[in-house]
């Protein structure tokens, strides 16, 4: 049902359906009309909103296109890195199999999201680049921070050095029997595994739990996921980098109750 | 019993009878057998399969690598004055199956209504054996715990505080090393003791979530009140059918009417459904956590000893590894190639065959002096000559093939006991992946340069239809057995090491042809690669001495009287003249396609008896002592491509099904044909005509 005011969460779809359209979909812009359309699903003025979104910057008309100005992009990001970081997290870290309400959880998410909790998740998930989808998740200041100077802190065992040793901590494996096979030779969320060798050419991955040695192929050990145990080296966190740099949205106002349609488009 | 009786419904046993004269299987005699039932469980390489023959006297295959007990061995023995017939296992990792050998091992367990259940675990694993230990507990049957390798352990700085433990669990538990012999007396002591005093033992249970024992509970209930009889606890077929087992989900449909079944199914679905994460993950958990508790309570580590040997272990060094095993490979044909098939054989023929060989001619002819022609011509023939029964019988199976394949068994034992087969099998497990296997799939490879007969069986440790179907194609196809490699191999170092090189390239560029296109064409999914690596153990001499034995002792029995069938087929086929028809027959193929001499194809048609008999025949009759070196170069790459031996025919047929025997069978019968007929043309082309 579309709104009567222009909150920020219309804004946010509004950009977060550019982003799609632009860079997943590759178009490099958006045609007015399109958008218009669009709009109307959120708010029964779609001209208001637009003209709104060039008076705060975040886009800019060419000709009978619509593109990103340099704020709109960076808010952009921010709401589908929050959106998909959300979607890694809920089917990762707790598991959650339901596609609908999963997909409903990240929406809400994308909208409350703060940057630094954004960053921290990000942290947390070892700066994941895909969605659970197979869309890109756009890279943030501490992707490219980590890139750097800090090590993520929680691996897929493949991305381990040989002798690096790290607790396991979940699987993120679609295969119930794989699963099963790993948690019955022991691979279970709490034990200590060391990767004793990586054979070459991405070959079997040769791990030890406590006095036994097993090879693991390497796409079971990119499933499983562990927390590296600190080698000394030290892990800098510098909080200031992850300052939000773009406006937040306006206050929220009202409960936004218009049901979104799947925030997904299948390319195919 | 399904699995288990499918082996007899084919009329196919007889080779496997042989086999096994002395290792009855399950499903034969022992149906009969009354003594109370022990089954041995337990994790791969943790030395069951020891335990076991200390405990019968009787061999199952003793190895350091996962996955040798691929038959089910049975073996009654009495303790004191009282009878136990026992049942050893293929290792497995969990009672809730995910491969062949742990459903096998589930359906003896649910089948054979055992007595007590032997579990065998690593002393130096005590959480992997625990885990293991708590869902054998769920089952309902009285367990023994055995903690083998206790020097191991004690090499690593643990100490178990076994009466402790034996406490807490409520089973007898014991330590053992049982290469050495050592803890077998308690072991007979414990299994009298669960014998005479069944009832008992409290058993440790563990508790799960509340709504999965309230799920036990109406469970529980609703089993009592239709007044229904489980072969394991109601609670163990709970929480399996919770983890999805299908064998206990197969034992729920044919032993439970359809109502009791779908409110059981739908109870267990209600809470499956009521979590959000994995059940299998909750379970796991709350067993793990347990076995950590006890971990800490009982197993007392001074200071935790990594394994440093291992860290140092240069078997799976990024590079020196593949080139310590395609080394080690090398050695071992090198060693089975010269000391089997040269040193020995040239032994034997120079000082025991021959003279042996000359002096029947001499006997034969003289006895059969009296016989009235024509019969006594086809007589000398038949039992004397060139491939006379008394004379060429005699010789090529012990003086040819006997010394040839028992040096091969002794290096496979040898790579096996000391655990260099896993190594092999990481090392090879890239380069299987473009095959359409994984590195496992090198164990049967690898031993079908033994035997493919027993090659083929062991297929069955590989986990998809595709990549067992692949690998019995290969195994098939491009891997000739020891017996028939050495003969051919003595042959080419004769006749000049290039061609042999030659040989060997056309026979591994097809391996990898016809693995990488059944890859891409082959229906199905590869199986992810999940090995046990072993520590590196200086192999026992007297499990490898045993182990020879046992294998050589079975090949022989399965291969002498085939021998004999084909020479004596060879035989009547001169004296009838049968062969002259049969060459001319395939004479546009022998003679004009691979430029043979038209002799050859009666020869290669009874390789399909025996695969080394075509190779000896070949080689040991007269008319080809006159072969060019490409003709000996191509005949070569035939009867290594050709059809195997109507053995491990027979096996195939069995374990793949009828429909993809024929489609191997026809596919490298004319494959066989073209390569080495392309390999006559392009050898002339080269070398000129």
């Amino acid at each position: 049902m579309p709104s009567n005011f222009i909150n920020y969460r219309i804004i946010d779809e509004i950009l977060e359906f550019m982003w799609i359209e632009i860079v997943d979909k590759n178009k490099k812009k958006v045609p007015v009309s399109i958008l218009l359309t669009e709009i109307m699903k959120y708010f029964k003025n779609p001209e208001e909103v637009l003209e709104k979104l060039q008076k705060m910057e975040y886009i800019r008309i060419e000709k009978n296109d619509v593109v990103f100005a340099e704020k709109g992009k960076e808010r952009a990001i921010h709401v589908i890195r929050s959106h998909r970081l959300a979607e890694r997290l809920l089917k990762d870290v707790v598991d959650f199999q339901d596609d609908a309400i999963l997909e409903q959880q990240a929406c809400n998410f994308e909208h409350t999201i703060d940057d630094s909790v954004e960053a921290a998740i990000c942290t947390l998930l070892g700066h994941p680049k895909i969605c659970p989808h197979g869309f890109a998740i756009p890279p943030g200041p501490c992707c490219k921070a980590a890139a750097t100077e800090i090590e993520p802190i929680i691996k897929s065992l493949n991305e381990l050095d040989v002798g690096e040793e790290g607790r396991c901590l979940y699987f993120t494996s679609d295969k119930n029997k794989e699963m099963h096979r790993l948690m019955s030779i022991g691979i279970i969320p709490g034990v200590q595994l060391r990767v004793h060798q990586k054979m070459p050419f991405n070959g079997p991955i040769v791990i030890q739990i406590d006095q036994t040695q097993y090879a693991l192929d390497p796409s079971i050990a990119k499933n499983i996921y562990v927390r590296v145990n600190s080698t000394g080296k030290k892990i800098k966190l510098n909080n200031k980098k992850f300052i939000p740099k773009g406006p937040k949205g306006p206050k929220r106002k009202r409960k936004f109750k218009g049901r979104r349609k799947k925030h997904f488009y299948n390319i195919e | 019993m399904t699995e288990l009786n499918d082996k007899k419904s084919y009329g196919i046993n007889i080779f496997r009878r042989i086999h096994h004269k002395k290792q009855k299987k399950v499903n034969d005699k022992d149906k009969e057998n009354t003594s109370p039932r022990i089954i041995l469980v337990g994790n791969p390489n943790v030395g069951k399969s020891v335990i076991f023959y200390y405990l019968t006297g009787k061999y199952a295959n003793v190895s350091n690598y996962p996955g040798t007990t691929v038959e089910l061995m049975s073996g009654t023995r009495n303790i004191e004055n009282y009878s136990f017939n026992f049942i050893d296992t293929p290792g497995i990792y969990n009672l809730v199956p995910l491969s062949e050998d742990e459903k096998v091992t589930k359906k003896v367990i649910m089948d054979e209504n055992p007595e007590a259940i032997i579990q065998v675990g690593d002393a130096k694993n005590l959480r992997r054996t625990l885990l293991f230990t708590f869902q054998l507990l769920e089952l309902g049957i009285p367990i023994i715990l055995i903690l083998n390798m206790m020097d191991e352990a004690k090499s690593h700085n643990i100490e178990i505080n076994l009466a402790g433990l034996s406490n807490e669990l409520g089973i007898p538990v014991s330590g053992a090393v049982a290469v050495e012999k050592i803890g077998i007396d308690k072991i007979r002591k414990n299994i009298l003791d669960v014998h005479k005093n069944k009832e008992q033992f409290n058993r440790k249970i563990i508790k799960y979530s509340d709504d999965i024992e309230k799920l036990i509970e109406k469970i529980e209930k609703n089993f009592k009140k239709n007044s229904i009889k489980t072969p394991i606890s109601v609670r163990a077929i709970t929480l399996n059918l919770l983890e999805g087992d299908q064998i206990v989900l197969d034992w729920i449909n044919s032993n439970i009417n359809l109502e009791i079944k779908e409110d059981i199914l739908n109870s267990i679905n209600s809470v499956k459904k009521s979590y959000t994460t994995s059940i299998v993950t909750i379970i796991s958990e709350v067993r793990e956590k347990e076995a950590e508790n006890l971990i800490n309570k009982y197993q007392i580590t001074k200071e935790v000893k990594r394994d440093n040997k291992l860290k140092k272990d240069i078997t799976l060094h990024k590079f020196f590894g593949p080139l310590i095993a395609i080394g080690v490979l090398l050695l071992v044909f090198l060693f089975v190639g010269y000391v089997g098939a040269i040193l020995i054989v040239d032994f034997l023929s120079t000082y025991i065959f021959d003279p042996y060989s000359s002096f029947m001619n001499v006997l034969i002819t003289n006895l059969l002096s009296g016989v009235a022609e024509p019969w006594k011509t086809h007589l000398i023939n038949l039992l004397s000559g060139d491939l006379g029964l008394l004379t060429a019988g005699p010789a090529w199976t012990i003086g040819l093939i006997l010394p040839i394949v028992a040096i091969f068994f002794f290096s496979f034992a040898v790579l096996e006991d000391s655990g260099f087969l896993s190594r092999i099998a990481v090392n090879a497990d890239r380069l299987s992946n473009k095959m359409g296997l994984n590195g496992k799939a090198i164990i049967p490879i690898l031993l079908g340069l033994g035997c493919g007969t027993s090659a083929i069986i062991t297929t069955r440790i590989l986990d998809t239809k595709k990549e067992r179907f692949i690998s019995s194609l290969l195994i098939a196809l491009a891997i000739p057995c020891s017996a028939q490699l050495g003969i051919i191999l003595g042959l080419l170092f004769q006749v000049g090491l290039q061609w042999a090189l030659i040989v060997l390239i056309i026979i591994a560029g097809q391996l990898f042809i016809i693995g990488y296109l059944s890859n891409k064409f082959v229906p199905g999914e590869k199986s992810k690669f999940i090995i046990e690596i072993p520590p590196m153990r200086f192999p026992k001499l007297s499990n490898i001495g045993m182990k020879t034995w046992n294998k050589t002792k079975s090949f022989l029995a399965e291969a002498v009287p085939l021998f004999f069938i084909g020479i004596l087929l060879i035989s009547i086929l001169n004296e009838t003249n049968a062969s002259i028809y049969i060459n001319t027959f395939f004479t546009p193929i022998t003679v004009y396609f691979l430029g043979l001499p038209p002799e050859a194809a009666a020869l290669w048609l009874l390789g399909v008896i025996r695969r080394d008999l075509g190779a000896a025949t070949l080689f040991g009759s007269a008319e080809f002592a006159s072969l060019t070196p490409i003709q000996y170069t191509v005949a070569t790459t035939l009867i290594i491509l050709f059809i195997p031996c109507i053995a491990a025919i027979l096996i195939m047929g069995k374990e793949r099904g009828i429909k993809k025997t024929l489609l191997i069978l026809v596919f490298i019968f004319f494959y066989s044909i073209l390569i080495s007929g392309l390999l006559n043309f392009i050898l002339h082309l080269i070398f000129g005509w």
